[in-house]
């Protein structure tokens, strides 16, 4: 046999065989407690940590909900509560009569600035009236495809033209 | 952090105070480390496992009952990682005996970090060797009801919560599992001599 540090496991074996259960588990706890304890490797606890910093428990999700619900209906509890009490001394010091007409004049001041509008864009319609009347005669027509003609040439020349001063630079 | 009890610490951890975990993680690491370990003889993959172990339980840390072991409760949480991983993935084991790296890695891990005279260590080493080995053999329901029993000191009661198995069951395979390595030692020279007191 081994040693006498390794009685425990004799005694256990010794028990098992002899059937005293009681006796044999104290012995083969005895046992167990000589195994040793297996640690992860250095920085195991960091490790964890690290990848749990962004899951926040759902109790705590949960929580933060809960405020923040609890708190917006209480907010809007409150100004049910007020609004009534802000509204009424307005109410009693403006007449009924004064703000129709406020809300008359204000519709009338609306009318006019849409009339104003309306003008400008009928004086805008006009002149595109007589300058289509310009352009949709023949000649003025020809001459106006002429000329966009050869605008288009000259901007394919100057093109070319630059295309020829690049590659000398290149060069 | 480290004065308060483990309710105490889930307590906090619920309140935000990650640091309360983190202290949790630090108790706990080694029993569960060691439970995953001898149950998958990876050392690799125990570790994957042990850091999913404790995520989970971040995660579900409400589902806590504080009138329980907070213990039994994350080695129910171990049991359940490691049986899903050993049904789904067969992992591969490693034999203590086998010469390679990894088998000299597991049985590094095995032995753990000792503190003792080199005597002791030696004497202890070859009881430890004697005994991962006879376990090795084992059935893992056998090997786990022996670890929880034995090493970690759980009541019957707390076994069969953390197996999800009937106390019948669980008494049935702890006689087995003990008969078993028993008989694994026996088998070895670790066997008392008829005449020995």
């Amino acid at each position: 046999m081994k040693s006498d540090q390794n009685r425990s496991l004799r005694r256990w074996l010794r028990a098992e065989r002899a059937g005293h259960l009681e006796r044999a588990e104290i012995a083969l706890r005895e046992v167990f407690r000589r195994l040793a304890d297996p640690s992860p490797s250095l920085g195991f606890v960091d490790v964890v940590m690290a990848r749990l910093l962004p899951i926040p428990p759902r109790e705590q999700i949960a929580v933060g909900w809960r405020a923040l619900l609890a708190a917006s209906l209480v907010l809007v509890a409150f100004s049910v509560a007020v609004l009534p009490l802000v509204i009424w001394p307005i109410a009693e010091v403006v007449r009924l009569s004064s703000v129709i007409d406020f809300a008359a004049s204000l519709v009338v001041a609306t009318s006019q600035a849409l009339a104003g509008w309306l003008s400008f864009w009928q004086s805008l319609g006009e002149a595109n009236r007589v300058f289509f009347t310009i352009v949709s005669k023949p000649p003025v027509a020809v001459m106006m495809l002429a000329v966009a003609g050869l605008g288009a040439v000259a901007i394919r020349i100057l093109s070319g033209l630059r295309a020829l001063d690049r590659s000398v630079h290149d060069v | 952090m480290s004065e308060l009890n483990d309710n105490d610490l889930v307590a906090k951890a619920l309140e935000g105070e990650t640091e309360a975990f983190g202290e949790l993680v630090r108790r706990y690491q080694r029993p569960v480390y060691g439970l995953i370990v001898r149950m998958v003889r990876n050392a690799a993959i125990a570790e994957e496992i042990a850091q999913e172990v404790f995520i989970k339980a971040y995660g579900r840390l409400e589902s806590f009952d504080r009138r329980r072991r907070f213990s039994s409760w994350l080695f129910k949480v171990a049991h359940n990682a490691t049986i899903d991983h050993l049904r789904k993935r067969r992992v591969p084991t490693v034999p203590l005996e086998s010469p390679p790296e990894e088998g000299a890695q597991l049985a590094d891990v095995l032995a753990g970090p000792e503190r003792e005279e080199p005597e002791q260590i030696a004497v202890r080493g070859e009881l430890a060797v004697a005994l991962e080995r006879a376990m090795e053999v084992l059935r893992p329901e056998h090997r786990e009801v022996l670890l929880l029993r034995f090493r970690h000191g759980l009541s019957y009661g707390e076994m069969a919560a953390v197996m999800a198995l009937p106390l019948g069951t669980i008494k049935t395979h702890l006689h087995r599992a003990r008969k078993a390595l028993a008989r694994g030692l026996e088998g070895s020279d670790w066997a008392p001599e008829d005449n020995e007191e």
